[in-house]
């Protein structure tokens, strides 16, 4: 587990009950690094999963942000409940054998792997207790009931017995784990995947909304977006990565001739103030130019 | 290996606690012990074995010592520039805010002070005399002021020791590429500038001798909801017109403050919608007013109303009123374009309001009020009955968080 | 006491409604201070964050290892091992997944079995446990599913994203689910709907009507029977006519001209077909409890229902007067302190709103302020009859012509 590998160019979004995804870590971390979208991880993170306060895959894009990374040429669209419609109806016969039993081999060599790593540490064990003359610390088999995404480690002894080496190798056998995993992303062979300079031009297109000028606006002056609902508004701006840095404004997008409540206006400025940043508002004028404007509490 | 950097002047240290009053507070049960600006003479008490209280309540009733409106009626001017009317006679201006809080000072945060203020900067009172809420205020804004400025320096010296490390900036001050600035918080060309804090007139010289005193030129100024309540609803109060000081008739009145509530006011005589914001507002004024409440503005805290048990001086407003107007009536259902306008308000500007809300402990009161159908153009009605065509609905708002609701 | 820096936004404290870590994005460096049972963190508080770059080197690198952490926590396997392997296959034409074996804790909370004895799994709840690592489900044509392919086939059938994310973020937090009978639209059609028809007539439902006030006590209900008729307001005013009023309870009972709703105090029966989508409860939710009965549950703790932030805007009255009637009284807020009632109401519904994969939930209650005039409340407010100005035995000041049946001369008294 490195650092992530260089993604291909362009990537593919798929699409859901209309609403945008991405599956694949290295393609979500090179999004944030290149493009300056954080996106919005959606799924249960299987190492801690009664909690939701760190989610994993899959990530959410905003429409916004599903649409500039297409306007830039990066992504392009993919129905995918189509994709894996036609993927599955065109699986063969062959290659589904095949791909079975690719994972069954994948499952033998994971417990092999597991017999040994357990085997070498029963070995270093059985060395420096036998070195040490026979002092044990009298560790017990512990069984692992969850062990669901670990390892489920075995430090086992059994001093009472005259051959350690034999009942070793029987307990591996009966105690073994084989593991389930399910992938992230979707296998080709089921999984229909068009050519990405097929989809620039065919694929579906994601809406413009309303807010979007002023996203775009905002993020080519190297904000980060993400939704503000919570905070009772729009967008949220970073200066930076959310992961390391406060928001500096709360974003709302306006019609340029829409009306404001001044009632609005000075909750957005408490709103703002309270939590120290700015509340914005802006939009599009006539001619395609976006403008913003700041009102921050002031205190008499 | 993780390394986290534990600095403890990362977390920024908390602000004090609230610094002790250094006022006598004037005995606020006694002053405001009356919840409205009308007196009321309760019969005396029956005692079931005493013929005499028996007389004694007859007489009362028959034969009653005074009545509950003041007399002379109290007077107000309503000024269609300001939209308000304003109480200049000092016995109402009295009456008004002591019994009921009604209005506010035009020249204060609330209840009128100004003379006082005036009258401690010209050195006719003590420094600590009689310490109005604005002074208050600004006492303690300049001791926050004063801790805040500490912890700005120390939090630069702290990022300037890191970016010394880094080779990026030599301590004495003198900039590398990064450009630091000394003392504002902005060090790349997208820093955010926050505007200074404005310090109010805070010059005040003493004279060299007193004067003898001065003169009160504030006026309470009341809202077109809470004239229309003192004088439609309690009869306490007589409108002026401040223009041509003519007397306003009661009949003309709802007429006149229907027609201000629009910027520009339009002629009162032109016929109005059920939905006009003096009806919605006045309607909501008046459910909560007759309830008990104390209703003041709330748009301080970008709510309609504020509703406080007794008054600001006893506790805080416990709640913020939101006004919605609903077209439940199906004459209505075609007028798409009104109810979207209306009714249909997006998710985050709710969230806004209940975050500033709940920020000063507040909650929020979402007050639907369903519009009648307009009238219909022979119908003539009285005001009370034009009123009760209107009804409300409170729906109470609260954030409820998944963590705090599981046990 | 109203202390006037209270209201100063810039000293605003931590409140109690606001505080909910899952607001701001936590670095994932800290992922393993989280405690796997209670999910409650002893995560950095606010401070650890940078307000913006300062071009440090350090800050660089500080953001890279919080990259990489999430990065890795991102590739981390969604795997359980054979002593609880659990399969399904996922039926496109039921729109559910069919357990092969069922084993392990999670089916005391999702689930339910058919006729023959097949246990058959929601849309929601499949995903959940693929996602959760706890479930291999197989496609029909004898493959197993990614995460990706999971949510392709399934996610329609949850209602949308929304519904989901939803259903996994309360589940992760604890709570049990199960979908209410008005899960659809179409559901819950068993119920007499009568009411809607009166509702769409006046746009009112019949629970509003001016406050009334109770009648003081024997002796003035007799002298206003014999003596009074309440003097009837005036076409323009004013409300409160000239006169001796006797207590402020008798002035403010004659300014209640507005008629206002009063929520049902008492349980009275669910009406569920006037609520429409998304207004609608989409979910039962109980809090976190050890002996929980798919078959036999108790009283749901929560009713929630599920609305897209960028889809649907502010109910109108009508909507929300739906949904309250769908759901139960509270039996509980009789015992309530009057505050308290105000805030809980004696309906109250949960909506959860989603924006772009990030949700927030919001309580509506259905209060009655009518019920609860504050005029009346105990505790220390100082309703003293005013005593002032005893000028004279003032007679009675000759009003109410055309009252008749009054001695010549008295006031009109109200008591």
């Amino acid at each position: 587990m490195g650092t992530p590998t260089t993604p291909p160019e362009l990537f593919p979004i798929y699409l859901v009950n209309s609403r945008y995804f991405l599956y694949d870590a290295d393609v979500i971390s090179d999004v944030r690094r290149t493009h300056r979208m954080s996106g919005c991880l959606t799924g249960t993170l299987p190492q801690i999963p009664q909690q939701n306060i760190f989610l994993g895959l899959p990530l959410e894009l905003m429409p916004e942000e599903a649409l500039l990374l297409v306007e830039k040429g990066a992504a392009y669209i993919i129905d995918d409940v189509s994709a894996h419609e036609r993927g599955l109806r065109g699986m063969g016969e062959v290659d589904k054998k095949e791909y079975l039993e690719e994972l069954e081999q994948d499952r033998k060599r994971e417990v092999e792997e597991y017999i040994r790593r357990v085997e070498e540490k029963r070995d270093i064990f059985v060395r420096r207790s036998n070195g040490e003359g026979g002092e044990v610390d009298g560790l017990e088999q512990t069984a692992r009931g969850d062990g669901d995404n670990e390892e489920g480690r075995r430090i086992f002894e059994n001093s009472s017995v005259p051959n350690p080496i034999k009942a070793s190798t029987a307990t591996t056998a009966t105690n073994v784990l084989i593991y389930y995993p399910t992938p992230s992303s979707s296998h080709p062979i089921y999984h229909y995947h068009p050519d990405p300079s097929d989809m620039l031009a065919a694929g579906p297109q994601p809406e413009r909304t309303q807010g979007y000028p002023l996203y775009k606006h905002l993020h080519e002056r190297g904000y980060f977006l993400s939704p503000g609902l919570r905070f009772g508004c729009q967008y949220m701006a970073y200066p930076g990565d959310p992961l390391r840095f406060h928001s500096h404004f709360v974003v709302n997008g306006l019609g340029w001739d829409e009306e404001i409540e001044m009632q609005d206006v000075v909750g957005g400025g408490r709103l703002g103030t309270g939590v120290k940043k700015a509340w914005m508002v802006g939009g599009e004028d006539g001619e395609g130019q976006v403008r913003t404007f700041c009102v921050e509490w002031g205190g008499f | 290996m993780l390394e986290v950097l534990q600095d403890p002047m990362t977390a920024p240290p908390p602000l004090p606690a609230a610094l002790p009053t250094r006022y006598k507070k004037p005995n606020y049960h006694l002053l405001h012990a009356l919840p409205l600006p009308l007196s009321v003479t309760p019969l005396p008490p029956l005692i079931p074995h005493n013929p005499l209280s028996l007389i004694h309540i007859i007489i009362a009733y028959l034969f009653p010592p005074v009545s509950s409106h003041p007399s002379p009626l109290h007077k107000g001017f309503f000024h269609s520039s300001t939209r308000s009317v304003h109480i200049t006679d000092q016995e109402t201006i009295k009456a008004f805010w002591n019994h009921g809080f009604f209005g506010k000072g035009n020249l204060s945060r609330s209840e009128p002070t100004w003379v006082i203020r005036r009258r401690r900067a010209l050195g006719v009172i003590g420094r600590d005399e009689a310490l109005t809420a604005e002074e208050v205020t600004e006492r303690r804004r300049g001791e926050r002021k004063g801790f805040k400025k500490e912890r700005a320096r120390l939090e630069k010296e702290k990022r300037d020791r890191q970016l010394a490390e880094e080779g990026k900036l030599t301590l004495e001050g003198n900039e590398d590429q990064e450009g630091t600035a000394s003392g504002s918080s902005s060090s790349t060309a997208r820093a955010v500038h926050f505007a200074p804090l404005e310090s109010p007139s805070s010059r005040r010289r003493s004279l060299e001798r007193p004067v003898a005193d001065v003169d009160d030129i504030e006026h309470l100024q009341l809202t077109l909801e809470e004239a229309f309540f003192l004088s439609f609803g309690l009869g306490a109060l007589e409108l002026m017109d401040a223009d041509t000081n003519k007397k306003i008739r009661l009949k003309d009145t709802l007429q006149l403050f229907r027609a201000h509530t629009y910027f520009p006011p339009r002629n009162p005589q032109s016929s109005f919608e059920p939905d006009d914001p003096f009806m919605l507002s006045y309607v909501v004024y008046h459910h909560f007013r007759s309830l008990g409440w104390v209703v003041k503005p709330g748009v301080k805290f970008a709510v309609d109303y504020l509703l406080y048990n007794r008054g600001p001086v006893f506790s805080h407003a416990e709640f913020g009123v939101l006004i919605l107007p609903a077209y439940s009536h199906p004459h209505w259902a075609d007028d798409k374009s009104r109810k979207e306008g209306r009714e249909l308000r997006p998710w985050h500007w709710l969230h806004s309001i209940n975050r500033v809300s709940s920020q000063v402990k507040k909650t929020v009161i979402l007050v639907f009020v369903e519009v009648p159908p307009p009238l219909d153009d022979d119908e003539e009605m009285g005001v009370a009955d034009l009123l009760a065509r209107y009804s409300v609905r409170e729906v109470a708002l609260r954030r409820w968080l998944v963590s705090r609701n599981r046990d | 006491m109203d202390e006037p820096e209270d209201d100063n936004i810039r000293n605003a404290q931590g409140n109690t409604q606001d505080a909910d870590l899952s607001d701001e994005t936590q670095d994932f460096r800290f992922l393993n201070l989280l405690n796997n049972k209670t999910g409650t963190a002893a995560l950095p508080r606010r401070g650890e964050k940078d307000f913006e770059p300062d071009g440090t080197d350090l800050q660089d690198r500080v953001l890279n290892e919080s990259r990489q952490a999430m990065h890795e926590a991102l590739l981390g396997e969604r795997k359980h091992s054979n002593k609880q392997h659990v399969s399904a296959t996922w039926r496109p034409s039921r729109r559910m997944a069919e357990v092969h074996v069922a084993r392990g804790p999670h089916f005391k909370t999702v689930g339910k079995a058919d006729r023959r004895g097949v246990l058959w799994l929601l849309p929601e709840e499949t995903i959940y446990l693929v996602e959760r690592g706890n479930l291999e489900c197989w496609w029909e044509e004898g493959v197993p599913m990614s995460l990706q392919g999971v949510y392709a086939s399934a996610l329609d059938g949850c209602g949308g994203l929304e519904r989901y994310q939803v259903y996994a973020y309360l589940r992760r937090a604890g709570y049990i689910l199960a979908r209410a009978p008005t899960f659809h639209d179409d559901d819950g059609a068993d119920d007499e709907g009568v009411a809607e028809e009166g509702k769409k007539e006046e746009g009112l439902t019949g629970t509003i009507r001016p406050a009334t006030t109770t009648p003081p006590g024997i002796f003035k209900q007799l002298f206003t029977a014999l003596f009074l008729t309440p003097p009837k307001t005036p076409p323009f005013g004013p409300v409160i006519a000239r006169g001796t009023y006797r207590t402020y309870d008798s002035i403010y009972s004659r300014l209640s001209i507005i008629p206002s709703h009063h929520p049902p105090h008492t349980p009275t029966d669910v009406v569920t077909a006037a609520s429409k989508t998304p207004f609608r409860i989409a979910y039962r939710v109980w809090k976190p409890q050890p002996h929980f009965k798919k078959s036999d549950p108790p009283p749901a703790d929560f009713l929630v229902a599920i609305v897209s932030a960028r889809e649907t805007s502010l109910p109108t009255l009508s909507q929300l007067s739906a949904l309250f009637d769908s759901v139960p009284v509270d039996e509980k807020i009789g015992g309530k302190p009057q505050f308290q009632r105000l805030k809980d109401g004696y309906r109250n519904v949960v909506l959860a709103i989603v924006d772009s994969g990030v949700t927030s939930f919001l309580k509506f209650a259905d209060v009655g302020f009518g019920d609860e005039p504050m005029y009346k409340w105990k505790g220390g407010r100082g309703r003293g009859g005013g005593k002032a100005g005893r000028s004279g035995s003032g007679r009675g000041r000759g009003r109410g012509s055309g009252r008749g049946g009054r001695s010549g001369g008295a006031a009109e008294v109200v008591s």
